[in-house]
């Protein structure tokens, strides 16, 4: 089993990168658990990262004196069996599923647009459970990020917080790093938190948007992990704009409410009842990564009369799945941090720019909102009976017209996940593609889109 | 509903339970024959005649010890010390008397008198005659403290007193006897521990007693004028207090100011505002505020006296304050 060693986000709140100080082991080394493996250093200290398990050390990614992100992959372990896992922070024990979100500019085209972000997680997570039971989870000592802010910066001063805005922030699960204080007093008051969205309406069913016209059955996009209806903004310039869509924010993403789910189902069952509700009972599906799993259940639930269904990316149909990346992606509470992420969602990382990447974050400002996603990375991801990798089935008893549409560069599920599967799904594999296809090859992706709901119509 | 001056509606509780149980009786100086100084027992005297109605000499340090007889022996007494400046004359049969024979004798005696008196500030009456030592009596366990802030409340909660089988120290103040307003008609009463929302608000809550509740009013028009929502808490009772009110308003609002005449040092507000702290402290977005008397003597000088006292424009201020 491979494991990612990551950097532990265990440096205080002023870090969010570091530099790789010395290895201690070379590749092909054997390793212990508890050795260590190499020395960081964040602004104020030096950190150890010691093996979560024993095993052969494998690829170093990071080269000495190189600086890395907080959640970035710094080598990869080859464990031995039984050995186990565990990456390092809080959010982590978990694996899958990238999303991945642009931003339309209103002027121009659609050339303007802005990707974001998407995420991954560990394979290793499969196995955290037996790990965890073996009680050798390694966590390469990260402390919560609360406990290391109160304890770790003196010299900043401790945050003061209103006991209102305090208790407001626990109960939503809220981050107040970086929230700032409106008060001359300097204290966190509860207005300073960003508004609960939507948390008035809990069970209003999920935020939908329609566009288009009204020619045939509409299409109805989900996005991955991350994302939002926004995502769709760049294909959706490429699509017949005759043919009615209907865009949807998943469960704590956008502007859905934000709720505990406990599988990949509930999701489904959500998009399910909220299409039900909405009158939508025959319609093409197309879901991007977790949409993409998601997508599967809705058209095996029998509920919603699927004529089609596009995959892009999907999550679902195998388990090694980029391991640093769902951490990385849902922790990161500024740009800096975001945007190594994002760039691992493109095949093209110069797609990525400033303006893009601070898009991308503004639209996941509310530290409401990543918390939740990480709830629910957690809640989907974290025991090997509700991991999303046993979707070919399901996938192989469908049988409306269905396409699978995959990058061949992609870095977060890899489109080989697509093979051995019964020759019934067509595959799309596209060249010089990451992770989301719809983005780097919109028009590609709204053409063999429009090919595949003309031939369910 | 009639409209009735506060003494007015004091002395309607009075007569109606002196008519109702004929176990009340009154005693104080100036009560009967000049009918109280503030006029609130004018009348009894004619009514219920002298052996229910007694001017006794200027003796505090007795009277105080005489109630606590008389309640004893099954009678229900209702004593006014004319000044709450000289509450600390009937303190010993107060603390060592009052409040603690029911426990001492195991319930063998209950002290069903009722003390009445006036405080605060405002009437250019001096250090000795304008004091608010709400603190002082509120911290003696075995009493009940109540401080009507209206006519209405003033005669509801002087009927339940002379009804209450404990000890009740009931404070008016001089500045409220002439407060005209509603008052309900018929056996009217006000259960003792209740507070009143007076006004309702959302962004701040002001909490007092007696005259600081129509200071709280007017700091609530003021602060209406700034798009400032505050919310107004008359408490009535200072002993029992009405936790549930207070922690169900600091919760809505989140910002409390509190409010006494009394001193500021050891006084009631501190008390309201270390309430406050342990029963919602996590309902809190800013610091408690306490407005109160400095710690000094209430000056005899008009511009001065109206200098120190809490007035709506501190209280306007306090609000700010928290909500800064």
């Amino acid at each position: 089993m491979l494991i990612d060693i990551c950097v532990p986000a265990s440096g205080g709140e002023y870090m969010d990168a570091v530099v790789v100080v010395q290895w201690c082991v070379a590749t092909g080394q054997p390793v212990k658990a508890g050795q260590t493996l190499v020395v960081v250093e964040t602004a104020k200290t030096s950190i150890d990262i010691d093996a979560p398990a024993g095993g052969v050390m494998g690829d170093i990614l990071v080269r000495e004196g190189t600086e890395a992100p907080i959640g970035g992959v710094l080598a990869r372990l080859m464990a031995e069996e039984g050995g186990v896992a565990a990456l390092s922070s809080p959010a982590t024990s978990e694996a899958v599923d990238a999303g991945a979100a642009a931003t339309g500019a209103a002027a121009a085209g659609a050339a303007a647009a802005a990707a974001a972000p998407a995420h991954a997680a560990a394979p290793a997570a499969a196995e955290s459970a037996s790990a965890q039971s073996a009680g050798k989870t390694a966590r390469a000592d990260a402390p919560d990020p609360a406990d290391a802010t109160a304890a770790s910066a003196p010299a900043a001063g401790r945050q003061a917080v209103s006991p209102a805005a305090r208790k407001a922030a626990r109960e939503r699960g809220l981050d107040l790093t970086g929230v700032k204080a409106s008060s001359p007093t300097g204290r966190i008051k509860l207005r300073d938190l960003p508004p609960a969205r939507a948390a008035s309406q809990p069970d209003s069913g999920l935020y939908l948007q329609r566009r288009g016209g009204g020619l045939g059955d509409p299409i109805v996009f989900i996005h991955g992990f991350g994302g939002d209806t926004v995502s769709w903004t760049p294909l959706l310039a490429f699509l017949n704009a005759d043919r009615p869509a209907v865009l949807l924010d998943l469960p704590s993403h956008g502007r859905s409410a934000r709720r505990k789910v406990q599988s990949v189902q509930d999701l489904a069952d959500c998009v399910a009842a909220t299409l039900h509700a909405q009158g939508l009972d025959k319609v093409h599906l197309v879901g991007h990564s977790l949409g993409g799993a998601v997508a599967m259940l809705v058209a095996a639930d029998g509920s919603i009369d699927v004529r089609s269904l596009a995959l892009l990316a999907p999550a679902g149909l195998g388990r090694d799945v980029n391991g640093g990346f769902i951490r990385g992606f849902a922790q990161a509470a500024d740009v800096l941090a975001l945007t190594p992420w994002l760039r691992m969602l493109v095949a093209d990382t110069g797609l990525i720019d400033d303006t893009i990447a601070a898009l991308a974050m503004e639209a996941r400002a509310d530290p409401a909102l990543r918390q939740a996603q990480q709830d629910m990375a957690e809640a989907l991801f974290a025991g090997a009976s509700t991991l999303p990798h046993d979707l070919r089935d399901v996938l192989m008893s469908l049988d409306m017209p269905r396409k699978i549409i995959w990058g061949e560069l992609d870095r977060i599920i890899p489109w080989r996940h697509a093979l051995g599967l019964d020759g019934a799904s067509a595959l799309h594999l596209l060249p010089g593609v990451g992770h989301v296809p719809q983005f780097e090859a919109a028009q590609r992706v709204a053409d063999l889109i429009d090919e595949l709901v003309r031939s369910a119509s | 509903m009639a409209l009735m001056r506060y003494a007015e509606a004091l002395n309607a509780a009075l007569r109606e339970e002196m008519a109702r149980d004929p176990n009340v009786f009154l005693f104080g100086e100036d009560i009967a024959t000049y009918g109280g100084v503030f006029k609130v027992t004018k009348g009894l005297l004619e009514e219920f005649g002298a052996a229910r109605v007694r001017d006794t000499p200027i003796s505090e340090q007795t009277l105080a010890a005489m109630a606590v007889s008389a309640a004893m022996t099954g009678t229900r007494p209702v004593l006014e010390i004319m000044y709450a400046d000289f509450m600390p004359l009937v303190l010993d049969a107060l603390i060592n008397q009052a409040s603690v024979y029911e426990y001492i004798w195991a319930g063998q005696v209950q002290m069903p008198f009722v003390l009445r008196t006036q405080g605060g500030g405002g009437a250019g009456a001096g250090a000795q005659h304008s004091k608010s030592l709400d603190a002082l009596i509120a911290h003696i366990p075995g009493l009940k403290v109540v401080a009507p802030a209206n006519p209405a409340d003033a005669k509801g909660l002087l009927k339940a007193a002379i009804r209450d089988a404990q000890p009740v120290v009931f404070l008016e103040h001089k500045l409220l006897y002439n407060m005209r307003d509603e008052v309900p008609d018929g056996d009217y009463v006000v259960e003792i521990g209740k507070a009143r929302c007076v006004r309702e608000g959302g962004d701040v809550s002001l909490f007092a007693t007696s005259r600081m509740v129509v200071e709280c009013l007017k700091a609530a028009e003021l602060l209406a004028a700034e798009g400032v929502s505050a919310e107004v808490i008359d408490l009535r009772s200072l002993r029992p207090l009405d936790l549930n009110a207070i922690k169900r308003s600091v919760a809505k609002t989140h910002h409390a100011v509190v409010v006494n005449e009394g001193w500021r040092f050891c006084g009631y507000a501190a008390e309201l505002s270390a309430t406050i702290m342990d029963h919602a402290f996590d309902e809190l977005d800013a610091p408690v505020q306490r407005v109160a008397m400095p710690d000094m003597a209430v000056p005899y000088s008009e511009p001065l006296e109206m200098a120190v006292l809490p007035n709506a424009q501190k209280i306007a201020a306090a609000a700010r304050k928290a909500l800064a």
